[in-house]
């Protein structure tokens, strides 16, 4: 190459001389060209070495670089330089929480997608279920449930994350969709960790409701049936190891199928009633219990009252009779007819009617008296009570 | 020299290309299977590795990492249990590549190998399951449960016959679904509803009896209640009659006043302002009636009492 430039240089005077004016000119211009086009090759690759190699690591990611595919390290935060590709890989793998909703064991979602679950559960009432389409669980006492789930998790560990589980070969991507090889074009499935991660709740649900009632799972104790499923998946998780922690896993649907909705309603309703029936006894107990206290309550008193008044009663009378007694022991006579006068005069004086007949001996009168006469008007009763009091 | 930089970059331009061609990469999560003329090698070694342009020798590379496989997404498999109850069972599959030329020998492709792994899956799910009777597979007694020794019986037959097959290391197999037939599921739904009724019954026959018990124990404690304050009151007044008896005594000083004086007392009492009297001359006051004129002078006092 050295040469062949020598040669070049040493032949320009001579062809200065041959070619015309022109044809220098239009060697200028491409020698410009060339010129031209080495400093954009230049440029370009020096922008690219250095440009391209630059990365900033987001909030919600961790960057991951291989070096010719060979891990070299996780990056937590910030901007980096890396040899650009080919030499570096840079991967950006999810660090923020993600969520998975595991629909499996619910029936079919064809129709509107507008339906929650729930009211696809509700379609179709009475109808058996098709295996393939309509998900179910059975349960410890052999019944049919349907539940649907939903996970929390964080990538914990990104390395191993990246390693030791299959990532879509963008890591932030959904997974992997796989179809069939022949015509049909079939979904056979998706793979990656999402996948793996339905398919470990998938199981641990299984396991826990099919040893258990049903209505532990569906009713009476959701709660220890949930947390019993999430231990169970925490484990397995764990187990497989793929740089994933579970932050939380909750049951976001349960239900018995369609077919069988209004029977298990009606136990609900009837564990109601149940409830209430012994709510309504329970507070006619206390009411009962109540009256007797205050009913007891009355007898009490009427008797303290009794006593009180059977005592004073006595006490009067016999301070009375003391007195009267003292004064009968200095006159007997006189006090004994004021008394009997007093007393008869206001006897008298109360009653209404008073008949007095001469008892002459000897003389056979017969007397008639009217008895219960017409009870007295309300004005005349009122005049009555007036003049009593 | 005025051509070096030109040079210098021809140069770095040859010795990318030619790295290109006679390299290629083997990431952390690959095996590389490479082929020198119809020769089979094995690259484990993540990094940059030397090779000769094709069609000298040929590299394929294959993730090594594990993948969950279940081959019941499109078809779920029928199967029986040892007492004859069909079922609907699904199972997924962990495994990874790691013999890399035995896989590549053998099966070639993933997709191609998943199919293989499919048929030995349903195979042996088949063959498993049936050792197993459904209550050992569903039940509320954790002592009955088998479900963990059916997984631990399908990972070893899988990862014994799909690594001498294929290659293929088994890592974990998990069942995911267990359902029942669209035939079965029809009568269980019907067991199912007789079930509820039958709870339903239960909770309200359950409701009356235990509403009947608390409404007749509360009855009854409101008569024993009221029966004791009975009785104390009987007490309370027994007390009272008996205080009062007490002062009785001083009545004894002189009985007939004392009779006489409650005579009185009652009289008061008894005879209200709609009693009709009828009385007679002789009985005083009106035995004044009869006197005399003459004899009206307060010579005579008048007798008390009967006159």
């Amino acid at each position: 190459m050295n040469t062949s430039g020598k040669q070049h240089r040493e032949s320009v005077p001579v062809e200065e001389m041959s070619y015309s004016l022109g044809m220098q000119a239009l060697l200028k211009s491409l020698r410009g060209a060339f010129l031209f086009l080495t400093a954009l090759i230049v440029g370009m690759l020096a922008w690219y070495v250095l440009g391209a190699g630059y990365f900033e690591v987001a909030p919600q990611e961790k960057v991951i670089v291989l070096r010719f595919g060979k891990y070299m390290e996780t990056y937590n935060d910030g901007w980096h330089w890396v040899p650009p590709y080919p030499v570096s890989t840079i991967l950006r793998i999810p660090s923020n929480q993600q969520t998975l909703t595991v629909s499996r064991f619910m029936p079919d979602r064809s129709g509107s997608v507008f339906k929650s679950n729930e009211e696809k559960a509700m379609e179709n009432p009475g109808k058996p279920l098709v295996p393939g389409q309509d998900g179910h669980l059975i349960t410890g006492d052999e019944n049919i449930i349907h539940t649907e789930w939903t996970v929390l998790y964080t990538v914990s560990n990104a390395e191993k994350y990246y390693l030791s589980c299959l990532t879509p070969s963008d890591p932030r991507m959904p997974d992997q969709e796989l179809f069939s090889l022949d015509a049909e074009k079939r979904k056979l499935g998706t793979r990656g960790p999402r996948t793996l991660l339905s398919s470990l709740l998938e199981n641990a649900v299984l396991k826990v409701t099919a040893s258990q009632k049903v209505e532990d799972s569906l009713y009476k104790n959701a709660g220890a049936y949930t947390d019993k499923v999430k231990a169970l998946f925490k484990k397995e998780v764990a187990d497989v190891d793929i740089g994933v922690i579970i932050d939380d896993l909750r049951l976001k649907a349960n239900s018995p199928p369609a077919a069988v909705k209004a029977a298990f309603e009606d136990v609900t309703q009837a564990a109601q009633e149940s409830q209430s029936k012994q709510s309504t006894a329970s507070s006619y107990a206390t009411e009962v219990s109540n009256r007797a206290d205050a009913e007891s309550a009355q007898i009490n008193a009427e008797a303290q009252a009794y006593r009180k008044r059977v005592v004073s009663e006595v006490e009067s009378e016999k301070v009375y009779f003391e007195q009267i007694l003292e004064r009968y022991n200095e006159n007997p006579e006189t006090v004994l007819v004021t008394l009997y006068n007093q007393t008869l005069s206001q006897v008298m004086a109360a009653v209404k009617e008073n008949y007095v007949l001469s008892s002459s001996p000897g003389t056979n009168r017969e007397v008639r008296l009217k008895l219960n006469p017409e009870p007295p008007t309300a004005s005349a009763e009122k005049s009555v009570k007036k003049g009593k009091n | 020299m005025r051509h070096w930089p030109t040079m210098l970059l021809g140069l770095i331009v040859a010795a990318i290309f030619l790295t290109i061609v006679f390299s290629y990469q083997v990431r952390s999560t690959e095996l590389a299977v490479v082929v020198t003329m119809g020769k089979v090698s094995v690259v484990k070694e993540a990094g940059l590795h030397f090779r000769m342009p094709p069609p000298i020798q040929k590299v394929y590379l294959f993730d090594k990492r594990p993948r969950c496989f279940d081959g019941s997404i499109a078809k779920l498999e029928e199967t029986y249990t040892s007492d004859g109850q069909n079922i609907i069972v699904g199972i997924y599959v962990l495994y990874n590549i790691a013999d890399a030329e035995k896989f590549f020998l053998n099966v070639a492709s993933v997709t191609n190998a998943e199919d293989k792994l499919n048929s030995l899956m349903r195979g042996e799910s088949k063959e498993v399951f049936g050792k197993y009777s459904f209550d050992q597979m569903i039940n509320t007694k954790p002592e009955m449960m088998q479900l963990d020794n059916i997984e631990k019986e399908l990972k070893e037959r899988l990862k014994k016959k799909a690594a001498e097959q294929y290659g293929i290391n088994v890592s974990d197999v998990g069942i995911k679904t267990i359902g029942l037939p669209e035939t079965i599921t029809k009568s269980v739904f019907d067991r199912m509803k007789n079930e509820r009724a039958k709870a339903a019954t239960e909770y309200r026959s359950q409701g009356n009896k235990l509403a009947e018990i608390i409404r007749s124990t509360a009855e009854s404690e409101r008569t024993t209640k009221l029966a004791e304050a009975e009785a104390n009151a009987k007490r309370i007044r027994a007390e009272g009659d008996a205080e009062a008896a007490k002062y009785y005594a001083v009545f004894a000083k002189n009985p007939e006043l004392a009779s006489f004086l409650k005579k009185l007392d009652s009289m008061k009492k008894i005879i209200g302002n709609k009693t009709t009297l009828v009385l007679d001359t002789d009985s005083a006051p009106f035995d004044i009636l009869k006197m005399n004129s003459d004899k009206l002078g307060i010579t005579v006092p008048p007798k008390a009492g009967n006159k």
